[in-house]
């Protein structure tokens, strides 16, 4: 109680997030008459950085900055461009179905949202979108990044509920097909109610000039697919990968990237990375304390009082995740929240596994952008130089739609496992 | 004032990287009910389960502050404290699971829990673990040469490292969730896991051979917090001991059945099983143990002890 | 105060680029030597050292230039006076954070009890089973304090940066000057 009053306020006095969390912690050890954890309070934070999977993190902070040197992620968007041509709203389009597409790359949410923010973001500034508007479409269409396989949270599930990754992989498709097909649907009502800005004329001739500019610019992607798939590299190193590949075309093909702007560039990913690592590890002492006061635990044994039946558990669990990742949200919700209510689900329920992680996933991927604490926003708006708050008010369109997305997986289970059984 | 505080309700709270369907935390749980009549409810048994409160390390940390009571750490975890628990993670040291369970309750390897406290800050009753150590390939292998020069992943350990170095493999740290992807694409070529990790994951799908080796066992330690046990009556630390050996002696009787249930699930795949002895792989055995016994004392002991052969 | 953190933040910006190059090099070392058959068993868990650092010098590094994620939603529509009052407040809590990490830092590493050992780490563990100098990373093949120091850098560092950060905003508040700006991430 003292803890929640506490973080709060504090929260609300405009603390930074990753203080209020860390003040917070200190506060429930107190309240709590804890003290023998102070003691492990400086290396829990520690450790909650000291993680492989969060190398992905700076690693394609580092690549965006070297795409955006090399002049690479301008190419790019004019090859979708090139693409799409004039197509009113074009833009917010290809931004949805580009991030459907690195999705099928990349498998954190984060790292994609920093390296889309960047690409993406700027040109739609250039065609005279709504700012508010591109940052916030860019965000919820990251949020695709974990579910469409591959995804790390799945993979991190698949460990803590013993089911086979792959099926989990397979489990994600259709529900990431049908949020991307509802984000479409989104932006077609947005444009709509508001008409997109014109996009700029685009002759034949410059169409074929940014064909040419961006062809090569597609090695990025074919660079990150292959190192993955050749087993070359990790999904986490693929982004290291890329960046030798990013740093050769802007030094030798563009020839926009000057090395002396190297240190620059890793200050800058450097400090952005601070930013999220940083609540990480202050969330991780969060998490850890609470945990330690079984805080998720009584919220389970209450759960257990009100759900009759598979569906109403479901819906009520979607419920309390959507509440609870408004403050922990994806893989450390996933870690807090998973061994206590899935043995709720499987052996009270009766729900098959695969299926509840799909949803459980879904729903803290959701939390990602829900303030207060909302890693993707704070990485859209860090690389957009935006309030978290203006964009949030923005990817309500989007999060209504995941939330829709959500009733619908959690009642017909059969959407999640069709592909699977 | 003292004996009042002994006799006062105490919470105990014992974490564990497992997950709540694994054997560990189901016997762990059992034993926490046991302790908890025979001790008139004066003890409840809190499990935090599937590493909630951080990984191996971090709960030795926490062990060693107080602010854990009690967890069943993998002896991967120690050897990395103590490099005289290398001997248990020696290859070919069992040849076998029912061997396995008997050399852990030999005094030989019991004795090695005396240097825990001094070593780790904690009390170490008892050993547990999990099924013998086989060596899987994406590839069909048949003889030595077919293991050179190629990519295994391993539980980060000295001498695990060490063993596979020796046989000319390529021994790579990976975390388990990891692994899948990285043996379907190719990142590596195989993996050192036992029958019930391969299963769990569906790795007998991406591998063609198993070499049936029993090459390393894999025990975990019962730990308690050295500084918590000091302040607990005689009788209730005699009590926390007696009740946590037999729920681990449990643990590892149940082992060799499931082992046998486990190895006839994997036979019935599409893997090839083969079944394969020390000699397959020339003298790394004897130079891993001319490297890790004056390291490990034990490990000589152990040789005498159960020989071979 | 405000030029010594200046200094402060310079070194740490150094830092901060360093450990970020250390970040791609080793993974990109990892993909080369495991690609060879090669693999360097601690690469790793080195480049996660490395990331841990970048984490705590940058984050000592985002209170000097107070660039840190906040709820302004709402403290920004105050007037000045309660908006400046709330920034001095939140000085003051990040400070409390310093100070916190400071003691907590202390007693972690608990050098008194480390002197009257006189050095024996094995003494010193035995004595309270703080396992600080015993700890030892899975595969670098170290002890693991050297790597903890960013911790006690991070905590002394922070504490530096918010008195700094609560001076220079208390003699605003009083001569009425205008505050310095919160920066934005410089992306
Ligand atoms: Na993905
Ligand atoms: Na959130």
């Amino acid at each position: 109680m003292i803890t929640g009053i506490a973080f709060a306020v504090l929260l609300f006095i405009g603390a930074p997030i990753g203080i209020v969390l860390g003040l917070s912690a200190a506060a429930y050890i107190f309240a709590s008459n804890n003290q023998v954890l102070l003691g492990s309070y400086p290396i829990q934070m520690f450790g909650g950085v000291e993680n492989y999977g969060l190398l992905a993190i700076p690693l394609f902070l580092i690549l965006g900055e070297i795409m955006n040197g090399a002049g690479i992620t301008t190419r790019l968007i004019g090859l979708a461009r090139a693409f799409v041509g004039t197509v009113r709203g074009g833009l917010a389009y290809i931004n949805v179905l580009a991030n459907a597409l690195m999705a099928s790359i990349l498998g954190s949410a984060a790292a994609q949202i920093a390296i889309m923010s960047r690409v993406i973001v700027p040109e739609m500034d250039r065609e005279g979108y709504d700012r508010r508007f591109s940052v916030a479409t860019t965000a919820s269409a990251g949020l695709l990044a974990p579910i469409i396989p591959p995804s790390m949270m799945f993979v991190v599930y698949a460990v803590l509920a013993r089911v086979a990754t792959g099926d989990m992989f397979l489990a994600g498709i259709i529900p990431g097909l049908m949020m991307t097909a509802g984000f479409f649907l989104v932006i077609f009502c947005v444009g709509l109610v508001s008409p997109f800005p014109a996009p700029r004329p685009l002759g034949w001739g410059d169409r074929l000039r940014l064909l040419r500019d961006g062809a090569l610019t597609l090695l990025i992607p074919v660079v990150i697919i292959g190192s993955i798939t050749t087993g070359v590299a990790t999904a986490t190193e693929s982004a290291a990968v890329a960046c030798v590949a990013a740093y050769l075309i802007g030094r030798f093909v563009t020839r926009e990237f000057h090395d002396r702007d190297l240190p620059r560039m890793l200050l800058a990913a450097g400090r952005n990375a601070a930013v999220v690592l940083f609540m990480v590890a202050t969330a991780a002492v969060f998490g850890w304390v609470l945990t330690f006061g079984k805080v998720p635990q009584d919220i389970a044994a209450w759960i257990q009082t009100i759900a009759t039946g598979p569906v109403s558990f479901m819906l009520l669990v979607n419920f309390i995740l959507l509440v609870i990742g408004t403050v922990i949200d994806g893989i450390p919700g996933l870690i807090m929240v998973v061994p206590i209510l899935l043995p709720i689900a499987t052996d009270i329920y009766g729900i098959d596994p695969v299926h509840f992680g799909v949803v459980v996933s879904i729903n803290l991927v959701l939390g990602l952008v829900s303030p207060p604490v909302g890693i993707a926003l704070f990485i859209a708006a860090a690389v957009t130089k935006m309030k978290p708050g203006q964009i949030f008010l923005w990817t309500i369109p989007y999060c209504v739609t995941t939330a829709v997305v959500l009733v619908l997986l959690s009642i017909f289970p059969a959407l999640t496992l069709y592909l699977v059984r | 004032a003292n004996h009042a505080r002994a006799q006062a309700p105490r919470e105990l709270r014992l974490g564990l990287i497992t997950p709540p369907p694994h054997t560990w935390n189901q016997q762990l749980a059992a034993w926490g009910t046991r302790l908890r009549d025979a001790s008139n409810g004066r003890f409840t048994v809190t499990l935090f389960p599937s590493g909630q409160l951080g990984n191996e390390a971090a709960m030795l940390q926490q062990l060693q502050t107080g602010a854990l009571d009690l967890s069943l750490l993998t002896v991967s975890e120690i050897s990395n404290r103590v490099d005289a628990f290398g001997a248990l993670l020696a290859p070919f040291i069992a040849r076998n699971i029912e061997e396995a369970v008997r050399m852990l309750r030999h005094p030989i390897a019991l004795g090695l829990l005396n240097g825990l406290p001094q070593a780790t800050g904690c009390v170490g009753f008892r050993y547990g673990m999990v099924g013998m150590r086989q060596i899987s390939t994406r590839e069909v292998t048949n003889t030595l040469a077919d293991l050179r020069g190629k990519k295994v992943r391993i539980t980060p350990a000295a001498p695990t490292r060490d063993f596979f170095n020796l046989i000319g493999m390529a021994p790579t740290p990976l975390p388990l969730p990891a692994i899948f992807e990285a043996l379907s694409n190719g990142q590596i070529d195989g993996v050192d896991l036992d029958f019930e990790s391969i299963i769990n994951n569906r790795f007998q799908d991406l591998c063609r051979t198993m070499l049936l080796t029993n090459h390393f066992m894999f025990p975990a330690v019962g730990l308690m917090s050295a500084r918590v046990f000091g302040t607990l009556a005689p009788a209730d630390r005699e009590l926390i001991r007696g009740t946590m050996t037999e729920a681990l002696d449990a643990l590892c009787d149940s082992m060799p059945e499931r082992e046998a249930r486990q190895g006839a699930q994997l036979r019935a795949s599409n893997m090839q099983v083969r079944p394969t002895g020390p000699e397959f792989f020339g003298d790394a055995v004897a130079q891993f143990d001319r490297a890790w016994g004056p390291r490990a004392p034990a490990l000589a002991q152990l040789r005498a002890a159960f020989p071979r052969g | 105060m405000r030029r010594i953190s200046l200094a402060v933040a310079a070194l740490e910006k150094g830092a901060l680029v360093i450990c970020m190059a250390l970040v791609l090099g080793l993974v990109l070392l990892n993909v080369v030597t495991r690609s060879i058959n090669y693999s360097l068993f601690w690469v790793d868990e080195a480049a996660v050292f490395a990331m841990v650092w970048a984490c705590f010098i940058g984050a000592s590094l985002l209170v000097h230039q107070r660039m840190d994620f906040a709820v302004t939603l709402l403290t920004d529509p105050l007037p000045d006076r309660l908006r400046h009052a709330a920034r001095v407040v939140v000085d003051a809590l990040v400070l409390g954070f310093g100070v916190l990490m400071v003691v907590l830092c202390w007693w972690w590493f608990d050098l008194p009890t480390l002197v009257a050992q006189n050095w024996n780490l094995q003494a010193f563990f035995e004595v309270n089973y703080n396992g600080i100098y015993m700890d030892r990373p899975t595969t670098v093949n170290l002890p693991k304090w050297p790597f903890f120091l960013v911790m006690p850098w991070f905590a002394l560092t922070t504490t530096l940066h918010a008195t700094a950060n609560l001076l220079e905003d208390l003699a605003a508040m009083r001569s009425g000057e205008a505050f310095a700006e919160r920066q934005e991430a410089e992306v």
